[in-house]
């Protein structure tokens, strides 16, 4: 039991970071069902009081992204698949790889005892002052919450960088990583560089609410836009941080089930990861579009953030050319993983208005925003660890995830979420504002709202049986062949399922022709 | 897969379930005594409360960090040996913080219409470029500490280091001193524009004094009766440097300019 | 068996692409309807480039004909792009009221535009990608994919030519985006000024006569607005950060203390508008909202001395 509960081992402190990101998954859903509920009819439906409305929401809003996303990608995928994927026993700092786990794990407690403290935090995940610093609400809570995941996430960074740097297997070049490994990599680069503005955003926060000083207070000489421009520093790469690691997991996913190289590996690598980890750092202010900022830095942002594009689209090309002339197999993991494919696109499409700041001007801060951002957060990064999880589960579990109900749960839940957040498209377009505890100036809405909460309703449906079967088949699946996918890549082609204490029976070496994707007649030089 | 658990059974011949329980209570012991004793008293005005888990977060801490190095010390030769290569990416998110919070003292200044805003105090020199001169010596001596154990020479090496010890000491004695003066001229943390990025700033470095101090005394305790390891000297100084470099810029830009 | 899953996917992609398309496309159909003959030729053409770009990718081999139509389809906007931001810049002063650009006409016929070119990207991958699914499933279980290899030639143009379609796609957008912003962010000369208040959870509007008209009240007694005339209404905050939304005409600014935003609109015929808070502040959010009224200038003055 010790061995578990305080051990420093990747394999398991990763599945400890699924079960505690999918724990936040589950309750911040709940949340978004009462939220959904309450928008369901006008005027007050669950609540009458607009407080428990925005606590809702605020706790909705920092968990789905600070404590499911980011720790699920971050956390758990690269936990659990990065040593296993390079070849190496376990990552270069155990035990501050445990330190991190329970980092996260008390920084969920804190956030979770929003709904138990008196003055809960109602300033929404982003923070903004002067209501921040204004407030009753326990603002402290949410700054300690960015902290303790912060601090978690950067020491991460730190030991997964040591870890990629230097504990592949003797002779993997890094042209032979997987995908996934970059990906990561990546976006921890990003971790390590933007979450520290982000930590010096909020503890500015902290100082002035509960110290008096006047960071964001215009009347002593402050500002109030500081915070937005410290905060979407980070913030915005840290879209990134949840995309390209999801990416990188349906990358793997499609290149294992379709039995083929990721195409154009190389670029995928360099003109799409690491572009968007360059680019990424100048389009903060597309999120200050409407905000007061000076009208040059608007306008310039918006070349940038449209530039973005590319890498992006070279990601995209990739991703689909990895199924040309493949060997597909659909099961529920390549399900979920092809789905993000269009949903993406619906989620990237989406974003290229919202980059044009003349057209944003409008569609700021309204549902369309809000559609928009669910198509590439809730729908597309969330189904990308949906996929991950079947995908890598005979790994994990040693047994199969059951098809059948793996695949109807796919189905409730691909149904659900498009019959949820297509329809706050079009409101959004016609000015429904975010953030609305009731909406008494829009009643024609009310149909559409109803139509959202009924896909809602499906959505939690399909998580219930989605989660049934992880933990139905975990204990009672059918036992799992070897390399069930037939696979090249390391994970499954070098040790057992699950993995023993240090990984591999005897530690890998590989040759300059290895890659994780030689499929047919394919050499690491081909690739 | 053996059973005998722990960093202290070595040179097991398989591979066996590694596990430790210091991460666990020093996270516990940084989560009681910083986010849930500054909620209690800062939020909700229970100083009551506040007490009772600072007094039960701080040994925690303690026994935390005090576990983990002595773990880390015994096992030496398990760990992989990458800390000094570790510690420079953690640097990099320091500098990033440091950044961003002279960013926000540039913006608050640069668009200030008189600076030093009205309400400011005289805030002398001399006393930085005092706490200069110390700050240079501790990273001096402690090169001397170092040089001294290469020689291994451990005796001269506990030496230098309590030395470096001190005169960090000092460094925080003299804030505390500074900052008492100025509070006392009614130059509170919310007096103004100044008053917010001086505290912020120079409060924010004297922490991390501080957390360099607490990495000697980690370094020492053992060093005392004889056990020491090099990364963790090495890493300790390495940081301490760090936090001498960042001093320069505080200086210059809080006291000079 | 397999295929059955596979068209089902494609059949789900294409459903869920259409109504995306139809559920965003309200706002825009009024938009289409207005906007000048050559918009619409242009769409059209967009249009028609479509498929014929979409064929020329799908048989991979055929590169340099995608190349072709790139070049056709980047090519012209960027000209364009280069010419005419400026134009309206220099006019603005000297135009007189009645040919002001209307920025929420403006905001319809781009948005219309991005549709259009949304649907062309989206159309071409979403097509491609079922092509893909339902053609290239496993025939054996042993079966391996058949990728060809890559190589430095081959990996570059794939990266470079898809690169320069978004770049000119990009620009294309830039430049559009950058004329309308020209036309929403200065002011034409001589508008109505109304100096806007915002508090925890109040509108205040002051005219230049000095009447101060409250957001709350205007929900039963709308406040009158001179229809054709551009109206600039400048903020600030006395508490939070606060944001003013005419939904209607496609404007927004974020209210703040310390800071003073504008927003500038006009109406080009009588209507009822609403206006709103967008940005968090507080329990009262969703309840600082109001609504306003454009009438015939005359009647606007007399009801506005009325008030002051
Ligand atoms: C699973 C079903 C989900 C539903 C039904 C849902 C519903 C909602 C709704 C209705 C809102 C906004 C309400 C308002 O503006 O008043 C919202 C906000 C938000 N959601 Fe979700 N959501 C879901 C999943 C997710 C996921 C998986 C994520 C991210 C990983 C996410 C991230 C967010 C964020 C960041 C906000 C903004 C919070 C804020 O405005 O501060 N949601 N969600
Ligand atoms: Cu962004
Ligand atoms: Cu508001």
């Amino acid at each position: 039991m010790k061995e578990w509960i305080f051990t420093t081992d990747h394999k398991r402190i990763g599945i400890m970071y699924l079960v505690g990101s999918m724990a936040a998954f589950v309750v911040a859903g709940i949340m978004a069902l009462l939220i959904r509920l309450e928008l369901s009819s006008l005027g007050p439906t669950l609540t009458d009081n607009a407080t428990n409305y925005n606590v809702w929401l605020y706790f909705h809003g920092a968990a789905m992204i600070l404590a499911f996303l980011i720790p699920s990608l971050t956390g758990f995928f690269a936990n659990y698949l990065i040593p296993l994927m390079i070849g190496a026993p376990d990552v270069a700092f155990p035990r501050i790889n445990a330190f991190s786990i329970w980092l996260f794990y008390v920084a969920i407690v804190l956030a979770l005892s929003a709904f138990m403290v008196p003055d809960p935090p109602d300033v929404m995940w982003t923070g903004y002052p002067p209501y921040s610093v204004q407030t009753t609400g326990n603002t402290s809570m949410y700054v300690f919450t960015v902290h303790l995941l912060g601090f978690s996430s950067i020491l991460g960074a730190v030991n997964f960088l040591c870890t990629v740097i230097y504990m592949r297997a003797p002779g993997m070049g890094w042209n032979q990583m997987n995908f996934f490994v970059w990906a990561t990599l990546a976006a921890f680069v990003i971790q390590l560089i933007f979450i520290p503005v982000l930590a010096a955003a909020v503890t500015l926060l902290l100082f002035d609410k509960y110290f008096g000083t006047a960071f964001f207070n215009p009347d002593a000489g402050g500002d109030v836009l500081l915070y937005q421009n410290l905060f979407w520093f980070y913030s915005h790469p840290a879209v990134y941080v949840i995309l390209i690691p999801a990416v990188g997991v349906v990358a793997e996913v499609m290149a294992g089930m379709a039995r083929n190289p990721i195409f154009n590996y190389k670029v995928a690598v360099y003109g799409g990861a690491w572009a968007i980890v360059v680019l990424g750092s100048d389009v903060w202010v597309h999120h200050l579009y409407t905000s007061g900022m000076v009208d040059w830095l608007r306008i310039g942002m918006m070349v940038t953030t449209l530039i973005i594009s590319i890498p992006v689209g070279l990601l995209m090309i990739s991703l689909v050319g990895t199924l040309y002339r493949g060997s597909i197999q659909y099961n529920t993991a390549m399900l979920y993983a092809i789905s993000v494919l269009f949903l993406f696109l619906i989620g990237g499409l989406t974003g290229i208005p919202l980059a044009m700041t003349s057209i944003t001007l409008h569609l700021a801060e309204t549902y369309f925003v809000m559609a928009h951002f669910h198509y590439v957060m809730a729908v597309s990064a969330t189904f990308a660890v949906f996929s991950g999880v079947y995908y890598w589960f005979p790994k994990m579990t040693g047994r199969m995830a059951n098809e059948t109900i793996g695949k109807l749960g796919f189905v409730l839940n691909f149904v659900g979420i498009n019959l949820t957040f297509w329809p706050l498209f079009s409101i959004g377009v016609d000015g429904m504002p975010r953030r609305y505890f009731d909406y008494a100036m829009f009643p024609e809405f009310e149909p559409t709202q109803k139509m959202a909460t009924m896909g809602a309703i499906i959505i939690a449906l399909s998580m219930v049986v989605v989660i049934f079967n992880w933990v139905y088949s975990a204990i009672a699946g059918v036992k799992a062949p070897l390399n069930p996918w037939g696979s090249k890549s390391m994970e499954w082609t070098h040790t057992q399922s699950p993995p023993g204490a240090g990984n591999f029976p005897t530690p890998p070496t590989v040759s300059a022709d290895w890659s994780p994707y030689n499929y047919g007649k394919h050499t690491a030089q081909t690739i | 897969m053996a059973d005998h658990g722990g960093h202290g059974a070595a040179h097991a011949h398989e591979h066996h379930w590694e596990w430790s329980y210091y991460p666990l209570i020093l996270v516990l012991g940084i989560f009681l005594s910083v986010p849930v004793a500054f909620g209690f008293f800062f939020q909700y005005h229970n100083a009551t409360l506040g007490i009772a888990s600072l007094g039960l977060g701080t040994p925690l801490l303690l026994w935390g960090i005090a576990g983990w190095t002595s773990e880390g010390i015994a096992n030496r030769d398990k760990e992989p040996g990458w800390a000094l290569t570790g510690l420079p990416f953690f640097i990099v998110s320091e500098i990033l913080i440091f950044l961003s919070l002279f960013a926000s003292y540039w913006m608050l200044r640069l668009t200030a219409d008189v600076w030093p805003p009205a309400g400011t105090p005289h805030i002398g020199v001399v006393l930085p470029l005092i706490m200069t001169v110390i700050l240079v010596s501790s990273s001096i001596t402690y090169h001397f500490g170092e040089m001294a154990l290469e020689e291994g020479n451990k005796g001269s090496f506990n030496m230098w280091l309590m030395v470096t010890m001190a005169l960090g000491l000092v460094f925080l004695g003299c804030t505390i001193f500074e900052y008492n003066h100025l509070l006392h001229e009614g130059f509170g943390f919310g007096a103004n524009a100044k008053s917010t990025a001086f505290y912020s700033i120079t409060g924010f470095h004297a922490s991390h004094v501080l957390v360099g101090l607490g990495a000697f005394v980690c370094v020492l305790v053992p060093a005392l009766s004889g056990k020491i390891s090099h990364s963790l000297v090495k890493g300790a100084g390495l940081y301490w440097h760090f936090v001498d470099i960042v001093w320069f810029f505080v200086v210059s830009q809080i006291y000079l300019w | 068996m397999t295929k059955w899953y596979a068209f089902a996917g494609a059949v789900l992609g294409v459903v869920s692409w259409a109504t995306v398309a139809i559920a965003s496309d309200q706002a825009a159909a009024d938009a289409a309807a207005a906007a000048p003959a050559a918009t619409q030729e242009e769409a059209v053409a967009a249009d028609a480039a479509a498929p014929a770009a979409d064929a020329a990718v799908a048989e991979e081999g055929a590169v340099p004909a995608a190349d072709a139509a790139v070049a056709e389809e980047g090519a012209a906007p960027m000209e364009e792009a280069a010419v005419e931001p400026a134009a309206p810049a220099v006019e603005e002063h000297a135009a007189p009221a009645a040919t002001v650009n209307n920025p929420a006409e403006g905001w319809n016929t781009l948005w219309h535009h991005v549709l259009i070119d949304l649907y062309v990207i989206g159309g071409i991958f979403a097509l491609i990608t079922i092509a893909f699914m339902v053609t290239y499933t496993r025939k054996r279980d042993d079966q391996e994919g058949d990728l060809p290899p890559m190589n430095l030639v081959l990996s570059l143009t794939w990266a470079l030519i898809p690169a320069f379609i978004f770049m000119a796609d990009d620009f294309y957008l830039a430049a559009n985006g950058w004329k309308l912003w020209i036309d929403q962010r200065n002011v034409p000369e001589g508008a109505l000024e109304i100096k806007g208040l915002a508090y925890m959870y109040e509108w205040e509007f002051e005219f230049e006569n000095g009447a101060v008209l409250s957001g709350n009240e205007s929900r039963e007694n709308p406040i009158l607005l001179p229809v054709g005339a551009p109206i600039v209404i400048r903020s600030h905050s006395d508490d939070v950060v606060h944001s003013l939304m005419f939904p209607d005409f496609r404007i927004k600014e974020d209210v703040m203390p310390g800071r003073t935003t504008f927003i500038w609109f006009m109406d080009s015929a009588p209507g009822d508008h609403l206006f709103t808070c967008t940005e968090y502040c507080g329990v009262g959010h969703s309840n600082m909202w109001g609504r306003v009224k454009t009438v015939p200038a005359t009647e606007f003055e007399a009801w506005i001395a009325e008030k002051a």
